[in-house]
């Protein structure tokens, strides 16, 4: 199933928020690639602006943000360089998105069995009735019981995981090449969160697309991606194989954050001084965003910006540390 | 040694017209002065109501609850303020928990009003002492909620909770809506709040990692019972029910290349107004027989101090 | 959108000064800017008055009747020879000072019982529900008009007329507030720190109900202006010699019909300045409270 043919390639991307105190760099170079079949974790903590990267990719930022600079090739055409006509054909079957916040996502005034078969309506063109019929079929695929009592039930009658499965019932009628989950799982039970988890590795299987799962669980991570890009304040600080990330860390944030993780199979010694580090995110541009909480910042990572360097096949970081 | 927190069958039905949800259900523990307990379970497993019924924010339909050999439930609203003096809470939701009008200041001093025998000089005091303690910086009093971090927020939390020098905190989901760095922080601070102030802590929690890390025992709670009870490496080790057993199943291990064996669940946990007389996991259990669903549950200890209510293996 | 409200949370938290806040605040809402200077202009035009044009409002002149608009008199005189612009100044001291007791009174009142009504809930709720329907049931303006008959002309009972008709309106807000705001957690918080149920009511629950009140209080001020001018120039509440504007539109409204309209032009504009200042502003705080509540 995998052939390394490129499928997103997001070259350097600039966004800005224009705010009442000036315009604000909330995305700043951002690049990563996806290639056929796989799953990319990006992660990042609230204010890291991985959930921009995402929308930014469907271009379906709000009208205050404005995309400054960069590229985003999908199947090798620019996605920013396209007409919105031309961009809306590419939404859905092309690029699917599953966006955080799982109530947003669906029409409340709807029937969940109306929403899934509207969507196969409008892709695949097909009757109202088959449409309805192949909805039944896609929320018997993502395991709701009873699909067609349930299929008459109105949004707020579901749970929270119900709705997100419904959610991926849609998603998967549009076959995407390419789908982005923005926290798909947050806000949901821990079993729930996995039999979801289970199901967005069998959209892969199924329809072979390939996977930007946006999340701040490195457990999530560490189970279910095969590659990971982490982002601190609208820049990649580092990407690699999951393997080769968590093995070593070649960031400072990247092992701040492997070293502030928690685990449930042992006890992490609570020994950390919990004095008081800086949340303040910091939005400058020139240099590198992480050098204010950065223990071991050297005097030009705060103006200059450090250079991309790939120190093994598929493991890259932007740091002065690593020369 | 006497346990500090007693719970003896607590029980609290809610009632919507004809609908009963029995939000906690016939349930026992105890705590040791110094413990710190986890409470663990997953959405309306009633852990909240729980925490809610000791603090005195909710009346128990039936039960008792007995803290350093006093009757909670028995107090008068006036003497269970009184009690107050000794039993705290950090709240879930820095955002909805700072009353956004107040000043730091105003909302960490709030509690003095409960220590009687002091001067407005030590109030001063308790205060300087407490700020430095959670790591806020004095500049900070002046501040209004909105105008700090989620982390920052918390700490002014933990504050507030602390300064009247309690004996026990209920610490609800302190670390929820934090970030991942800031969560090993707020953590530590608790922990070595605990060693110098000498606080019981009960932690609520539905993420268990966190509860590994800061507690000693712990008790699992599904739909409103207590299902699993015991020393935190017993339970997430070795866990003897098996909705414990799906629940660390479930959870994510930041370690790629584990490859481990997931148990996951089938369906929903059931209607909370609609429990199975049984045993209420029986629905979902991939083990369950005939018996469970009709036969309620007793707690038994199958190691020392390691207690399940579960009927298999029971025979 | 959470990743839009994230980047402007982080915006929030960063200090500005006072004065920077406010000239943004005003370009962004034009309305505030425009209320705001059509009340001063009123204000101070009135306040100069007294010093510029010197006449005493309450003396006539019967040499100088009936004059229209001159360099002596801007305004004109009314049928006494009294300078208008003095009179509609005086006039001032009355209404704007009437307009502000008024809705202070009434928003205190509407805090208490609506704040008292929304956190204990039960019986007592119910019953200043059915009083505030009751009142409600009347227009306000009938409703002045019936207690001033009742309880005379005079400049008090004026107030507590119009106080009255607007309570309900405030109860209702206030009550709505509390009942939203008493789940938040901050209240458990303030049980847990030791306050009496009295004390998180009115001490920790009403300072985060009263933006709601207090935007509607600003409207009010404008209805206010406009129940006190058109109960005095029915005749009720407060009567002629006092120059209140009502008071000066009716008397110059049998002179327009012969021609001299200044009589009852220039107190009926002021009136309209008035309450149209006020309405402005009170949009535009309107609009500013509810953006903030939505996280802009």
């Amino acid at each position: 199933m995998r052939n390394s043919a490129t499928l997103l390639e997001v070259v350097d991307v600039d966004v800005s928020f224009k705010t009442v105190l000036g315009p604000l760099r909330v995305l700043d170079k951002v690049s990563l690639k996806v290639e056929q079949g796989e799953i990319v974790g990006l992660v990042g903590e609230s204010g890291s602006g991985k959930s921009l990267t995402g929308l930014t990719i469907m271009r379906l930022l709000p009208p205050q943000a404005v995309t400054d600079a960069g590229i985003i090739r999908f199947r090798g055409v620019d996605l920013l360089g396209l007409s919105e006509r031309e961009m809306r054909r590419i939404r859905g079957s092309g690029v699917a998105m599953i966006f955080q916040g799982i109530r947003t996502g669906l029409n409340p005034l709807m029937r969940i069995g109306d929403q899934v078969a509207r969507v196969y309506r409008v892709q695949q063109g097909l009757s109202s009735k088959d449409a309805y019929e192949k909805g039944i079929e896609s929320l018997q695929q993502v395991a709701i019981p009873r699909a067609e009592a349930w299929a008459r039930a109105y949004p707020h009658q579901l749970s929270g995981g119900m709705c997100q499965r419904v959610l991926i019932a849609m998603v998967l009628a549009c076959k995407p090449d390419l789908l982005i989950a923005d926290e798909p799982t947050t806000g949901l039970d821990v079993t729930i969160q996995a039999q979801i988890l289970e199901l967005i590795k069998e959209i892969r299987l199924k329809i072979g697309a390939s996977i930007v799962l946006i999340t701040h669980d490195l457990g999530i991570v560490a189970e279910t991606c095969e590659r990971v890009v982490v982002i601190y304040a609208g820049q990649v600080m580092e990407t690699g194989t999951v393997s080769s990330l968590f093995a070593e860390p070649l960031h400072p944030y990247t092992q701040s954050l492997l070293g502030s993780v928690l685990r449930v199979d042992r006890a992490v010694a609570l020994t950390d001084s919990p004095g008081t580090t800086t949340e303040e995110v910091s939005f400058r541009t020139g240099g590198c965003r992480f050098a204010a909480r950065c223990p071991v910042a050297l005097p030009q990572c705060w103006h200059e910006r450090p250079l991309w360097r790939e120190l093994e096949p598929g493991h890259g970081v932007a740091c002065h540390r690593q020369v | 040694m006497e346990p500090l927190l007693r719970i003896e069958k607590l029980t609290k039905v809610f009632r919507q017209g004809r609908h009963v949800l029995r939000a906690v259900d016939d349930l026992s523990f105890e705590i040791n002065p110094g413990e710190t307990v986890g409470l663990v379970g997953e959405s309306s497993c009633g852990k909240t109501t729980t925490a809610r019924c000791i603090m005195g924010l909710d009346k128990p339909t039936s039960g008792r609850i007995w803290f350093d050999g006093l009757d909670l439930t028995a107090l008068s609203r006036r003497d269970m303020r009184r009690q107050r003096r000794w039993l705290q809470m950090v709240f879930q939701d820095p955002d909805a928990s700072l009353n956004p009008r107040f000043t730091v200041r105003r909302i960490v001093t709030d509690p003095l009003r409960l220590v009687t025998m002091e001067g407005r000089g030590d109030h001063e005091r308790r205060l300087q002492a407490t700020m430095e303690r959670v790591g806020i910086p004095p500049a900070f009093l002046s501040r209004y909620p909105h105008q700090l971090s989620g982390g920052q927020k918390q700490r002014v939390g933990i504050a507030r909770a602390i300064i009247i020098n309690p004996k026990f905190v209920a610490l609800d989901e302190p670390t929820s809506s934090l970030d991942m760095s800031i969560r090993i922080h707020v953590l530590s601070l608790l922990k070595q709040l605990q060693e110098e102030l000498g606080i019981t802590y009960l932690l609520i929690s539905h993420d268990l990692s966190s509860v590994r890390s800061l507690s000693e025992r712990v008790l699992v709670m599904y739909l409103g019972r207590l299902v699993e009870a015991g020393p935190v490496e017993a339970v997430f080790d070795r866990p003897y029910h098996p909705y414990t057993r799906a629940l660390m199943s479930a959870i994510p291990v930041p370690e790629p290349g584990l490859n481990r064996k997931r148990i996951v669940l089938p369906g929903e946990p059931p209607d909370p107004f609609n429990v199975p007389p049984g045993c209420a996991f029986c629905e979902r259990c991939a083990e369950a027989a005939a018996y469970c669903h009709t036969e309620p549950v007793q707690l038994r200890e199958v190691q020392p101090g390691h207690l399940v209510a579960c009927h298999l293996g029971s025979e | 959108m959470e990743a839009v409200g994230e980047v402007e949370g982080l915006l929030s938290r960063a200090p500005e000064s006072r004065l920077s806040r406010s000239v943004l605040l005003l370009r962004r809402h034009p309305q505030l800017g425009a209320g705001l200077a059509i009340l001063v202009a009123l204000v101070t035009t009135l306040a100069l008055a007294q010093v510029l044009v010197p006449y005493d409002p309450l003396r006539g002149d019967s040499s100088t009747v009936l004059e229209p608009p001159s360099q002596a008199h801007p305004l004109g005189t009314d049928s006494f020879g009294r300078d208008i612009l003095s009179r509609i100044a005086q006039g001032a001291w009355l209404d704007l000072p009437i307009a502000f007791t008024t809705v202070a009174i009434a928003i205190t009142l509407g805090l208490l019982i609506g704040a008292l009504a929304g956190y204990t809930g039960g019986l007592v709720d119910m019953v200043v529900m059915r009083a505030t329907d009751i009142l409600m049931a009347f227009p306000s303006f009938i409703l002045a008009m019936v207690m001033v008959a009742v309880l005379g002309n005079s400049v008090p009972t004026v107030v507590i007329a119009i106080a009255v008709s607007f309570v309900p309106d405030f109860i209702r807000l206030a009550r709505g507030e509390v009942l939203s705001e008493r789940e938040l957690e901050y209240v458990d918080a303030a049980r847990c720190a030791g306050n009496s149920e009295w004390r998180i009511m009115y001490i920790q629950l009403l300072p985060n109900c009263l933006t709601p009140v207090l935007v509607h209080g600003t409207l009010c001020l404008a209805w206010a202006i406009l129940d006190v001018a058109g109960l005095a120039f029915l005749g009720i509440g407060i009567t002629p010699p006092t120059p209140e504007w009502g008071v000066l539109v009716s008397e110059g409204v049998r002179h327009t019909i012969s021609g001299d309209w200044w009589v009852s032009l220039f107190p009926g504009a002021t009136i309209l300045l008035a309450a149209l200042g006020f309405n402005l502003v009170g949009d535009s705080l309107r609009d500013i409270t509810a953006r903030e509540e939505r996280g802009q």
